[in-house]
């Protein structure tokens, strides 16, 4: 006898709608699954069994033939196991079948029959919905991630028989009440802005990175607060719109990783270490997973010791920078990734790190500080708007008054955000950092004192023609922050400040 | 004669024979007619006299004349019209001397920078400062063409005026090889000079040796940085034995770079406060300069002003003092730059020197 019920499998990040045909048969007892199903899939065989036969249920005595269709597409995943128990136990006659179509199972079986999560539930909802289906079975865990998703009927089960009662209606589905649970947001777990002491100038530069999305790079010594800076980003920046809230949370979801403040609408901070490989960084592997670059979607990228990154790895990040995507290519299909973040990077200003500092020596050789800095190359650095340089702070008993707290700080955020929004309401860009070309001198127009103060900039403090198009962006920034609509001149020599520290650093080679 | 006084200073003879022989043109001259004679014992030390009987090889010969041309480089003589003065002043004098560049050579007047290679900024803007202030003033700065102070002293010079290194090892050796760069920049401009012949490695020890040429060439030697175990003392001291004006710039007490020179001004060195003083200790006043327009500044640019004025401030300490918001204290801050009234070292602004 012949069932068909449906799942899904991930390409990417996007679902695509699997059907799972069993057909028991008469002949020698057996149990094959066929369609391209790797090792995660095969092993389900035994999963299944004794699932079933520990849920109370008989396993059937038949051949047993699972097809997973379309046939040509490689599936992965372990959430295979529900439907394809679900499917037998149709097939066998042990459970009724209601509407096939409108129904698919997203789950994995566990040997005691407790039904539980995948990963990358979440876009496989959504791909099954947008497919036309009207009830999800899931397990528990994955339900709350998904629960964002409207206009679909998503049921939590336990175990097997838990499902069992819930697919005869015999059991009443909870409300969705949950959400309420997570629906305030507790900004207290990641810290404040005003635990940073010193350091203003830096705390200003970050308000202007989160206002018009800008990249920035924070140069100190060991222990200054750059780390400490980059962790409180997301509580300055706006919460995430449930539209850029489902993007974000579809690639950590296919990665498995956790969703609980993004749910909270707070925009993700991704900090890979160091040593982190090409494919880990923008994504790839065996079965093509989302990398750091996407898991930092709509948040912020924070690259700590930016020079100890492999050169070749930090050079793969200029393509997405500017197109906001990255497109991993296989030689039989090609994937895309978003990856629409904040560049945060920090780094010491020599391999001793107190190169600079007041009190203790340097003892690196010039040649050393050269290759150090040599590390990041022009190009990347053309893409960083902002270069703070940061001082040790010394201690001192009484804690410094002039602390800003995070909501100080974002309600200017919000309002520069608002004002972008209004002003490119009718372009393809949404903020400050994407301003190039043409559009850059239709809104960022300057007076006749404002162009001669350029000018005087360019010759006088040796600033590159170039960065003079990125203190344009950035005092534009600055004026929105100020609700100005004219970008004026103490705007710009804000903006001259943030962009100088680059020439100083690197030569005005740039 | 040159080349003979070169083969025996390839041959390391002592520097006092070469000095005897060319004071005593006509021993020299007997020894080139005849050198397998030999036995001028009673003067010249046994490893002369070896030298003098096995002769120059004319591979020798060759080989220096092609290497002369190839370094551009020429030699001066003991004695020679254009041999220093302040070198007849120095322990042992060189009898040869190896000159690349076309700089002026011996040079009008000449004070020496020295300090450590590891610097500090504060080092190395009061090197840069220093350096360039008195090259404007068409002194030559004489240093050691080691890494840190020394480079930063010999680019600044570069950029105004002429300078001078005295090198540690022969003409042809660069060293240290990062500062190749610098090395074709003096050559073109400015002068490399060295004791030691062709091929001669900068062996460490040549360095205290050849400190006291820096000081020779100097009527003033400035200690920028270094701890009290700094090679660049060795300077001091030939300077001290040779009675040359010595300045050390003050630093913080508790910066292990600035040990040296406040240890020195403890001993009795004048602290190098700025470059008039400098000037007024040999009779002249500072002949460019521009005075500050006050009025022009609006109120918060004299307050910013004014704050760094008193000492060197970080965007943070100027918003501690002045409780102005960051992005005002900003702004301002790169106005005054504009205005060349401050300048920036690090995340630190200082008054520019005037």
């Amino acid at each position: 006898m012949l069932t068909i019920v449906q799942t899904c499998t991930l390409i990417g990040i996007d679902g695509v709608v699997i059907r799972v045909e069993v057909n028991l048969s008469n002949g020698l007892p057996g149990f094959s699954i066929v369609g391209l199903a790797d090792p995660s899939i095969k092993e389900a065989k035994e999963r299944v069994r004794v699932c079933i036969q520990n849920s109370g249920f008989s396993f059937p005595v038949k051949k047993i033939v699972v097809n997973l269709a379309p046939a040509s597409i490689k599936k992965s995943g372990t959430h295979f196991d529900f439907s394809i128990a679900v499917g037998i136990l149709i097939a066998s006659e042990q459970i009724e079948k209601t509407t096939p179509r409108s129904e698919a199972f997203l789950a994995e079986c566990s040997l005691n029959g407790d039904i539980r999560g995948v990963i990358g539930c979440l876009p496989m909802v959504l791909a099954l919905k947008s497919a036309g289906v009207k009830r999800i079975f899931l397990s528990e865990e994955n339900w709350i991630e998904c629960l964002m998703v409207k206009e679909i009927e998503l049921i939590p089960v336990k175990d097997l028989t838990d499902f069992v009662a819930c697919y005869h209606n015999k059991k009443e589905t909870e409300p969705r009440s949950a959400l309420d649970k997570v629906d305030q947001i507790h900004y207290s777990v990641l810290g404040d802005f005003s635990d940073i002491q010193g350091q203003s100038e830096a705390v200003r530069a970050m308000q202007i990175a989160a206002a018009g999305r800008h990249n920035a790079l924070m140069i100190g010594g060991p222990g200054v607060g750059k780390t400490m800076i980059a962790k409180r980003m997301p509580t300055i920046m706006p919460l995430l719109t449930e539209e850029e809230q489902i993007a974000t949370m579809k690639i950590h979801s296919v990665a498995g990783m956790p969703l609980e403040t993004i749910i909270q609408g707070l925009p993700p901070v991704r900090m890979p270490h160091h040593t982190i490989t090409k494919a880990a960084l923008v994504g790839g592997g065996n079965r093509v997973l989302p990398g750091e670059i996407s898991l930092a979607h709509h948040g912020i990228l924070f690259l700590d010791e930016l020079p100890e990154f492999d050169r070749h790895t930090l050079e793969l990040l200029r393509e997405p920078i500017e197109e906001h995507r990255i497109r991993i290519a296989r030689s039989a299909h090609s994937i895309e990734f978003p990856s629409d973040f904040i560049l945060i990077a920090a780094m010491n200003p020599c391999p001793c790190g107190n190169y600079g500092s007041k009190y203790h020596p340097c003892t690196c050789s010039r040649r050393e500080r050269k290759r150090y800095l040599d590390h990041i190359s022009g190009p990347l650095r053309d893409r960083l708007d902002l270069f703070i340089e940061m001082e040790e702070p010394l201690y001192t008993y009484e804690p410094s008054q002039k602390t800003v707290t995070s909501q100080e700080l974002r309600a200017s955020v919000l309002l520069a955000r608002q004002h972008q929004t209004e002003r490119y309401q009718h372009e393809m860009f949404h903020s400050n950092a994407e301003l190039a070309g043409g559009e850059l001198s239709k809104y960022c127009q300057l007076s006749r004192d404002s162009k001669r103060l350029l000018q005087q900039a360019n010759r006088k403090l040796r600033i590159s023609l170039r960065s003079i198009v990125r203190i344009q962006r950035i005092a534009r920034t600055i004026a929105d922050l100020d609700q100005e609509d004219q970008i004026k001149e103490a705007h710009l020599l804000e903006a001259i400040h943030y962009k100088q520290n680059s020439s100083r650093y690197w030569g005005d080679g740039e | 004669m040159k080349l003979f006084i070169a083969w025996l200073n390839a041959k390391h003879c002592p520097y006092a024979d070469l000095r005897f022989l060319i004071q005593h043109k006509d021993i020299l001259e007997t020894i080139l007619a005849d050198p397998k004679h030999g036995g001028y014992t009673d003067v010249l030390t046994k490893k002369t006299n070896q030298a003098i009987r096995n002769y120059m090889p004319d591979s020798f010969k060759e080989r220096l004349e092609k290497q002369l041309v190839e370094n551009e480089t020429r030699i001066l003589l003991w004695k020679d019209p254009d041999y220093p003065e302040g070198f007849y002043e120095v322990d042992d004098p060189p009898p040869i001397l190896y000159l690349r560049g076309k700089g002026a050579f011996p040079p009008q007047r000449a004070m020496a920078i020295v300090g450590s290679r590891h610097v500090t900024r504060y080092g190395a803007r009061a090197t840069e400062r220093f350096s360039s202030e008195l090259s404007v003033e068409k002194i030559t700065i004489v240093s050691g063409f080691a890494e840190g102070i020394d480079s930063i002293a010999h680019r600044s010079a570069l950029q105004v005026g002429e300078t001078i290194a005295v090198l540690g090892g022969g003409i042809d050796w660069i060293y240290p090889k990062s500062n190749e760069g610098l090395y074709y920049d003096i050559a073109a401009r400015g002068t490399l000079v060295t004791e030691f012949p062709f091929g001669e490695k900068p062996f460490g020890h040549h360095f205290p040796f050849r400190n006291r040429l820096i000081s020779g060439l100097s009527e003033a030697i400035l200690f920028m940085e270094g701890t009290h175990k700094s090679g660049a003392l060795s300077t001091i001291r030939h300077g001290l034995n040779q009675g040359k004006e010595i300045y050390a710039l003050p630093g913080d007490i508790d910066r292990k770079n600035s040990e040296g020179p406040n240890q020195l001004i403890f001993d009795g060195a004048e602290p190098l406060l700025g470059l008039e003083q400098i000037l007024a200790k040999s009779g002249r006043e500072r002949t460019a300069g521009e005075t500050i327009q006050s009025n022009s500044l609006s109120s918060l640019e004299k307050l910013i002003y004014n704050l760094i004025a008193k000492e060197p401030c970080s965007v943070q300490h100027l918003h501690n003092l002045s409780n102005q918001s960051i992005h005002d204290i900003v702004s301002v801050l790169t106005s005054l730059e504009l205005k060349s009234l401050i300048h920036r070292q690090g995340n630190q602004f200082y008054r520019t020197g005037r």
